[in-house]
């Protein structure tokens, strides 16, 4: 009966207990209820210790390396734990052991229940976890240990103890991946840690290991990955490497802060080599500076010359015959970008080819309805009383969005990511669109000039007509020239602003960051709180700007070398700080300032189909009235158009914009 | 800014400024640069001294344009005139190689006296035919206006009075310079006697003190003006473009235009935006000084309106005798009447009008001639 028993506990079926731990239905009369119990609560643990077997068993063939270690620890500790304790019974049995064998041949059943009672609880708690890992298809080591750690937390010992064993088994089996990624750079083929992009993937990371680690983790992983596979002529230095395995085999996620630090430090080492040998301060400096030159429109002269060239290839298209030279394609527009750098200073800039236009909405049919609606036209007053999600400028300089890129290569995009060129396209949208409106004007300008110098040689002195004509179109020519100059100055102001308040200032702190030299921060504005109402605003945001600047020149430490962290940390509060100045993350100034772009446009537009000239000439049809005593209807007109976009361009909230600027 | 030497070679030390040497110049070979300049005169005077200066290499002899009678204008705005229509031909040939010599041609810079006869007459006539050929491009003068206090030339209140018309209908900006200005300048401000020309030059950056706000004060100082003007009550300034030179925090020009509105420094006109426009600028690395920070201001304010008074003024004392007429008369297009003189008087006086106007707060107004029209 003992040795039945034993068998039992051991794993082994038994005509005893049938189905699970339920004494045999013809066996039960002739137990004690007392004994019946004990039967029972044996054949329970041995139940529980036969299904755990069994489905570890099952877990232990899926293909997942943590089910795997898991369960080959779970065997381990039954074997040396339960198991053992079976045989060790067995043995005092046969060797009579005073403290289990009473009267030399008398076991009492509840005796070996008392030395099996420890078991009652983990075997529960293990039936439990194998059952909960079965019901999962797939177990991401992230959940995985998670699960695990939260377990371990228990407070009976023994569980705890063992959950603990079996989570510190999987997460060795994880540091190995994490060692292979950070040390060679390579992800498994099952259960990677990262995507080929050494993006991390859900799940692959436990939630005990820090964001910082994480990223971190990312980095370096990318770095050492990209190194590798680029074969650089100088890969990491294996002394280095070695040490890092070492403090990695030293150390468990769980181990929260020791893990960050290791973490950090290898960052930190990788950092230093990287920045030492493959992604040196002179290909950052070239990149940020073509970047800043082509983006940020510092190389005015390129930049103009895109314009004029954009300008072209849109007229060319609509004055084209049919065929495929109607239509605005991604290549076009890379020409026009080769075309513009000629006989400008960026044609033999080699980082011009890593431009690219791109059109999100695909080839432009300027003649042909296009595919994609357009923007609507807002009204001023729409867009100002309910402030607008996000006003992007992408689709002025071409009708239809458009996105310069940059083709970013190794090793940089260890430095520049694709959120920070997303920022870069957004300015570029925003300054060019700026920028081609101001072109516009000034065109404006010089042909309104040019339309008084010839309409001068006819009419002399006035602007011609008849009497009553000459106030009426002396006036016209007023406003005309009035909304121009209105346009003109806030243009000339914005862009000044932008230009070399923001994005001068900015680059130049940017460089002076990179060369490690202290920066030298302009001085606070003092003279702006009094008597203007506006200026406190405009005082504000300045000052939001300086205390910026001076945390993040604290930050950095100016004089021992620049490490990578800290140079991407400054990289990504350059361009906050450009889109803050901008006021590019204003969503309601945005709109505003695009309406206005638009009413300058418009205006352009109108006074290009005019001929170039507020007035009407003279002899058109309309432009003086037949009766000789009534102003002409043209004159009357264009006399309320000019009226119209002078009245938006005076509203109060665009003069407040200006104002803030 | 000069960076190649007088004989047109490009000094060593000037290859490194990162300057656009081109604009104003084009390279003739690897070292020489040629400036994109035409001289032209009536007479050969000035051009001889020129041609046995230092600088007589740098420029292209083929620019060079001197009249072969040599007899100059006779002061003579319409004696001027009538050579250009002589010798339009050979000019704008020049004019015409040069343009297309130019990558992208923007404009046209003309400098002339209006006082004697060459620059105003023969000023004018190219004036008016470079607006013809070239409609486009932007023309933009540098044009010495006759000083109030003395004259050598008795008829300059015509010649300059005929000049004034085409400077008004043909150019798109006129920089008017005063050399009595000029003088006053370096006699008071910087302590010399007789000017030099490069000294007067260095008018074109008179300050000498540190700060931006100081730079941009002095330059809207009436005293540092190179024109003189009558100040009234109501002149104002239009707009006003500051190019501020050397070592400056752009958040000095903001700050500094702040100061200058809250103390309101510059009167402008009351139916528009104050705008002072600033252009940063390096200081160059070819022109030693001593001063962290220069500036010149180039502004279109009303009070000019005084000087067109001036002129009328004078002309009117000379055309009231009808005074030296005869030598005008003798030219062709004077020949059936003196109607253009009176055209000139009108186009100076429409002008000074305009500046009035412009003083005025009303001078655009939408909202009452809306009214006007709705009645």
């Amino acid at each position: 009966m003992i040795a039945e028993v034993l068998l039992v506990l051991a794993g082994h079926s038994s005509s005893l207990f049938p189905t699970d731990h339920t004494v045999h239905p013809a066996f039960a009369p002739l137990l004690h209820p007392g004994e019946q119990q004990c039967l029972e609560s044996l054949g329970r643990i041995a139940c529980r210790y036969r299904n755990v077997k069994a489905i570890s068993e099952k877990l232990s063939r899926y293909p997942s390396r943590y089910t795997s270690a898991l369960c080959a620890t779970l065997n381990q500790i039954l074997q040396d734990d339960y198991e053992k304790l079976v045989v060790e019974t067995e043995a005092k049995v046969l060797r009579r052991d005073s403290s289990l064998v009473a009267c030399g041949t008398l076991v009492p059943l509840s005796s070996i229940r008392a030395t099996f009672a420890e078991w009652d609880a983990p075997l529960a708690a293990l039936e439990c976890l194998v059952e909960d890992l079965q019901a999962q298809e797939h177990w991401q080591p992230g959940p995985l240990i998670d699960m695990l750690i939260v377990r371990s937390h228990t407070g009976i010992h023994r569980v705890a103890s063992i959950y603990a064993r079996l989570c510190t088994a999987v997460q060795r089996i994880w540091v190995r991946q994490l060692q292979a990624l950070l040390i060679h750079g390579s992800l498994s083929e099952v259960d990677p840690l990262a995507s080929k992009e050494y993006v991390l993937l859900q799940g692959a990371i436990p939630n005990c290991v820090s964001s910082q680690s994480r990223e971190s983790i990312a980095y370096v992983g990318r770095a050492i990955g990209t190194v590798k596979a680029a074969k650089w002529d100088k890969q990491f230095p294996k002394s280095l490497a070695l040490d890092h395995v070492k403090i990695l085999a030293t150390v468990l996620p769980q181990e929260q802060y020791v893990f960050d630090r290791i973490i950090a430090d290898i960052r930190t080492t990788v950092s230093e080599w990287l920045w030492a040998n493959v992604l040196t301060q002179k290909d950052v400096e070239e990149a940020v500076e073509s970047l800043a030159n082509y983006f940020l429109l510092r190389n005015g002269e390129f930049a103009l010359s895109l314009i004029r060239e954009i300008e072209r290839l849109k007229v060319s298209r609509l004055t084209g015959r049919t065929g495929p030279t109607t239509m605005i394609r991604e290549q076009d527009l890379h020409l026009a970008l080769l075309r513009a750098s000629l006989g400008t200073t960026a044609q033999h800039d080699p980082s011009l080819s890593r431009l690219r236009f791109e059109l999100p909405a695909g080839p432009l049919r300027p003649l042909l309805p296009s595919l994609t609606a357009g923007p609507n036209h807002k009204d001023l007053s729409i867009s100002l009383s309910n402030p607008p999600e996000v006003t992007s400028f992408d689709d002025l300089l071409l009708g239809t969005s458009l996105v310069l890129s940059y083709t970013v290569s190794w090793p940089l995009d260890l430095f520049l990511q694709a959120s920070d060129l997303q920022t870069y396209a957004a300015l570029f949208a925003y300054l060019s669109a700026l920028r081609k409106t101001h072109t516009r004007v000034h065109t404006c300008w010089a042909s309104l000039s040019n339309a008084q110098r010839a309409r001068r040689r006819w009419t002399g002195l006035g602007e011609g007509g008849t009497a009553e004509d000459l106030a009426v179109r002396g006036e016209l020519l007023r406003y005309g020239w009035g909304a121009v100059r209105q346009m003109s100055w806030f243009l000339d102001t914005l862009l000044g602003y932008v230009m070399t308040d923001v994005v001068d200032v900015e680059f130049r702190r940017l460089k002076s960051l990179l060369l490690g030299k202290p920066v030298s921060i302009g001085r606070q504005m003092t003279g702006a709180q009094s008597t203007d109402s506006v200026a406190p605003a405009a005082h504000s945001v300045r000052t939001h700007a300086h205390t910026q600047s001076v945390g993040s020149a604290m930050s950095t430490p100016t004089s021992s070398p620049l490490d990578f962290s800290s140079l991407r940390d400054i990289h990504t509060t350059y361009l906050e700080r450009l889109v803050t100045g901008s006021l590019l993350a204003d969503p309601a100034i945005m709109s505003i300032i695009r309406v206005i772009l638009e009413v300058c446009e418009r205006f352009v537009a109108q006074v290009e189909r005019w001929g170039g000239d507020i007035l009407p000439a003279l002899l058109f049809e309309g432009s003086l009235a037949v009766g000789g005593d009534k102003v002409g209807e043209m004159v009357e007109e264009r006399r309320t158009i000019v009226t119209e976009i002078n009245d938006v361009s005076d509203r109060p909230q665009a003069q407040r914009t200006l104002l803030i600027i | 800014m000069r960076q190649p030497n007088k004989e047109g070679i490009l000094e060593e030390w000037a290859t490194e400024g990162g300057d656009r040497k081109d604009v104003f110049f084009y390279q003739a070979d690897d070292e020489h640069y040629i400036p994109r300049a035409i001289l032209v005169d009536l007479e050969p005077r000035v051009i001889n001294n020129i041609l046995t200066s230092p600088y007589a290499n740098l420029y292209n002899p083929e620019n060079i344009f001197v009249s072969q009678d040599g007899g100059g204008a006779g002061n003579n705005w319409a004696q001027g005139y009538a050579a250009g229509e002589r010798l339009y031909e050979e000019v704008m040939e020049m004019v015409d190689r040069e343009a297309e010599g130019s990558d992208s041609l923007e404009g046209f810079m003309l400098m002339h006296s209006i006082a004697g006869g060459t620059g105003s007459g023969f000023g004018s006539f190219m004036l008016e035919r470079l607006n013809d050929k070239f409609p486009k491009k932007l023309i933009q003068t540098y044009s010495v206006f006759p000083n109030a206090q003395e004259g050598d030339v008795v008829v300059q209140p015509y010649n300059a009075m005929l000049t004034l018309k085409r400077l008004t209908n043909h150019a798109d900006s006129v920089v008017v310079l005063d050399n009595g200005a000029l003088a006053r300048i370096s006699a008071d401000r910087l302590h010399v006697q007789t000017p030099t020309f490069d000294q007067t030059n260095q008018l074109a950056k008179p300050i000498r003190r540190t700060t931006v706000l100081d730079v941009m004060r002095r330059l809207l100082q009436p005293k540092n003006r190179m024109v003189s003007t009558v100040p009234s009550k109501t002149a104002c300034y239009i707009s006003i473009l500051n190019i501020i030179q050397g070592d400056v925090d752009p958040t000095d020009v903001h700050q500094s235009l702040l100061r200058i509105r809250e103390r309101q420094l510059a009167n402008f006109i009351p139916w528009g935006p104050a705008s002072i426009q600033v252009a940063l600028t390096r200081k160059s690395p070819y022109v030693p000084t001593n001063h962290r920070v220069s500036g010149l201001m180039l502004a279109n304010h009303t009070s000019i309106a005084s000087l067109f008074k001036r002129m009328i003024d004078q002309f009117d004392r000379l055309k009231k005798r009808n005074a030296f007429m005869e030598q005008y008369k003798k030219e062709k297009m004077f020949e059936n009447g003196l109607e253009e003189f009176d055209d000139a008087r009108a186009t100076a006086e429409e002008l000074l009008k305009e500046y009035k106007a412009c003083e005025s707060p009303d001078y655009i107004n939408y909202g009452s001639t809306d009214t006007e029209q709705a009645s």
